[in-house]
């Protein structure tokens, strides 16, 4: 885990990606009790391009040049599948912007913020984001007027609303 | 065992919760540490019941 938060590091200084962040259920771990996943989700914002469309191509180019092996979807860094998501539209934009410095072992490392977390899963709307958004919600307390806030910016307060009447 | 049931019960929830809050508070290399023992465990099972292998994370 720490070989990969460094390799991302690295890419981030070298240019590779203009900012990351780890997100899903790895970046959730920072916040709750561990839960099975099996991939680490690693937000990205890349630089423009001169033309045409978002690539990732410099990023798998950059990590099979260190041996690391495309699996599907993922690509396998010291021995973890990683996806990387490149920021797809605001809220993902303004959690990138917005993630928190934390730790591992000696390392930085970048991680979404809880509250960006909670609204991204209840924007995903995913029924696995459903279930586990309803058993966060008696573990964790976010801020709640970071949250609100987040939830009015992206248009999610209904949604919020309506999750939290099904949960009554 | 003067305990209703009711009390029992609401006694096994409230360890659980106790539990997930401690859990909660390790340090992230502790769980990563657990997820890893997770996705063997899983694995095994998987493995065992529909013949799906899934590697776990190598810990450096």
């Amino acid at each position: 885990m720490e070989k990969i938060i460094q390799i991302l590091n690295e890419m981030e200084k070298s240019g590779i990606v203009q900012r990351y962040a780890l997100g899903g259920a790895v970046a959730l771990l920072f916040y709750t009790e561990p839960v099975l996943t099996y991939d680490l989700d690693v937000f990205i914002a890349v630089p423009p391009p001169t033309a045409g469309l978002i690539t990732l191509t410099p990023i798998y180019e950059h990590l099979k040049a260190l041996g690391c092996e495309e699996q599907q979807e993922h690509l396998i860094v010291a021995g973890t599948p990683v996806q990387f998501i490149p920021a797809y539209n605001a809220l993902i934009e303004e959690a990138l912007r917005e993630a928190v410095e934390k730790s591992f072992h000696l390392t930085k490392v970048r991680v979404l913020g809880l509250e960006y977390l909670l609204a991204i899963m209840l924007q995903t709307g995913r029924p696995k984001d459903q279930a586990r958004l309803g058993q966060l919600l008696y573990e964790v307390q976010p801020d709640a007027t970071l949250f609100a806030g987040i939830l009015e910016r992206h248009g999610l307060t209904q949604r919020w609303k309506a999750f939290l009447s099904r949960l009554e | 065992m003067n305990q209703s049931l009711e009390e029992t019960v609401e006694a096994i929830f409230r360890h659980k919760r106790e539990r997930r809050r401690a859990l909660a508070s390790l340090p992230i290399e502790e769980k990563i540490r657990i997820l890893v023992r997770l996705q063997e465990i899983a694995g095994e099972i998987s493995w065992a019941a529909r013949g799906i292998k899934r590697q776990p994370w190598k810990m450096e």
